[in-house]
């Protein structure tokens, strides 16, 4: 019988779709996934034999994907912490792929979000992936800064916004190189997301 | 003058942005209400000042130990004055990991991004908006007298979100470096309509031109002030025969400053701590 899609992809985010998609994430990688939840970007690589780890800070999520990683990946051992993300414990780079999907706009200030970035690029092999999707001001006229580099968005929300000259910046900074043109969906008079994926050198 | 530095290699770039900042401090001592201190391995400056900018320790390379003896001894400093300091970080600093040993001390890091540019590449500076379509009339002038550095820094405050204290202060040591035209430390006001609306400082120093105190009234924002009147203090510069632009930005600053030719060179962290009294 056949799987449907859900059953085998998840809740997959769509541009880290087009990665796979592109090759660019195989089996047999070490996949590390920033700020997890309870895995909805996990579900395929889980099934298909990537070596994959991650954390978060909600023990619920974690226990949840602990309990998703047994049910579809029974005979392999996971890593799953529990864990702030600017606290990751994994050692300085053991992962083919980081990925840090909707996570990093939490941050609190530019501090909080530069020592995220810098756990993730860390933990990155040379050569490895870093994919984050995350909110920008791109496109999005009317946003409302708040302070510390947080602002209200046309939705109500509050978030962490980066711009392109950023996402650049800490690329440079952090010793990597795009390896994607910075792709960005602005929902109309709502917010931005941005997806950054850059190869660490 | 020191020697106009044309070097413009990564690391000659990152050495400047942070030797504009150190000579800076240097020139503190020319005001009585700060004491300007090298012991060689750091330079601190000591006030009894409630502002962290006039408490700073910057430039340390400090060995292991000497660096935990330097920063109990700071702190303490700090505490029996009542006063916050700030500890400047950056390339050049040593242990490499000072900033993870202060962030566990306490201090709250304020990161930002070291940036250069050429003054002599025209594209940025060749042009000083006289008007502009969204704004009005921009007018932009060099403060050379006390009273025009008193609504200087009050603009400073206002965008920064700084105590106007600050702003008296600040006032004061500036105008003991001095306002005179050849003055090493120049500020620039823009004014909309007669309204004073934006801020700049030139610190020529280290054989390069730094860009400070860039700040805009928080409703006359993303208007294009910001770009006009950094654009004017890098005219200047290059015009005095500078051949290279440095600023600290802070992340939100990019975009603007990269329009203006700058380019992103190194890391600087401000990490700022106040004595348990001094916290609310």
């Amino acid at each position: 019988m056949r799987t449907s899609l859900q059953e085998q992809f998840g809740n997959i985010d769509i541009y880290l779709f087009d990665q796979l998609l592109r090759g660019r994430i195989v089996p047999g990688m070490r996949v590390f996934d920033a700020g997890c939840g309870g895995g909805r970007n996990l579900v395929y690589l889980l099934r298909n034999g990537y070596d994959v780890a991650g954390n978060d800070q909600d023990p619920n999520a974690v226990a949840q994907l602990r309990a998703l990683a047994e049910s579809v990946a029974p005979d392999r051992a996971h890593d799953f912490r529990i864990e702030p993300i600017e606290a990751t414990s994994f050692p300085d780079a053991s992962f083919d792929v980081v990925i840090a999907s909707a996570v990093l706009h939490f941050a609190r200030d530019a501090a909080h979000f530069e020592s995220m970035l810098r756990q993730l690029w860390r933990v990155l092999k040379p050569g490895g992936m870093f994919f984050a999707r995350l909110a920008s001001t791109i496109g999005l006229d009317d946003a409302a800064p708040l302070g510390h580099g947080r602002y209200r968005l046309p939705d109500g929300s509050d978030r962490y916004l980066v711009d392109a000259a950023a996402i650049e910046a800490w690329t440079g900074m952090l010793g990597g190189t795009l390896i994607d043109p910075i792709k960005t969906t602005v929902v109309h008079e709502q917010r931005s997301m941005t997806t950054w994926v850059a190869a660490r050198r | 003058m020191p020697d106009i530095l044309t070097d413009f290699s990564k690391a000659s770039a990152a050495d400047a942005v942070e030797a504009n900042l150190f000579a800076f401090f240097q020139h503190l001592s020319n005001w009585p209400r700060v004491e300007v201190r090298d012991d060689g391995d750091c330079v601190c400056t000591i006030s009894d000042l409630p502002f962290p900018l006039f408490n700073s320790v910057m430039r340390a390379t400090l060995d292991g130990e000497r660096a935990s003896s330097v920063i109990d001894a700071r702190m303490q400093s700090c505490r029996d004055r009542g006063v916050p300091m700030l500890w400047w970080t950056g390339p050049s600093t040593r242990p490499s990991d000072l900033g993870q040993r202060l962030s566990n001390l306490g201090f709250i890091v304020e990161p930002a991004f070291g940036m250069t540019a050429d003054l002599k590449a025209g594209h940025s500076t060749n042009s000083v908006s006289g008007s502009d379509p969204e704004t009005g009339i921009v007018a932009i002038e060099r403060v050379s007298d006390r009273a025009t550095l008193d609504i200087w820094s009050q603009v400073l405050c206002d965008g920064f979100g700084a105590p106007r204290s600050f702003g008296e202060a600040f006032s004061e040591m500036a105008e003991a470096i001095g306002l005179d035209d050849d003055s090493p430390f120049r500020h620039y006001l823009a004014r909309i309509e007669d309204r004073p609306v934006a801020t700049c400082s030139l610190f020529l120093g280290a054989g390069v031109a730094g860009i400070y105190d860039v700040s805009t009234l928080p409703e006359r924002r993303r208007a294009g002030v910001g770009a006009a009147i950094t654009r004017r203090a890098m005219r200047d510069a290059r015009d005095d025969g500078y051949r290279m632009a440095i600023l600290h930005a802070s992340q939100q600053g990019l975009g603007m400053y990269r329009s203006l030719g700058f380019e992103t060179i190194c890391n600087i962290g401000q990490h700022v701590w106040a004595p348990e009294s001094l916290e609310r």
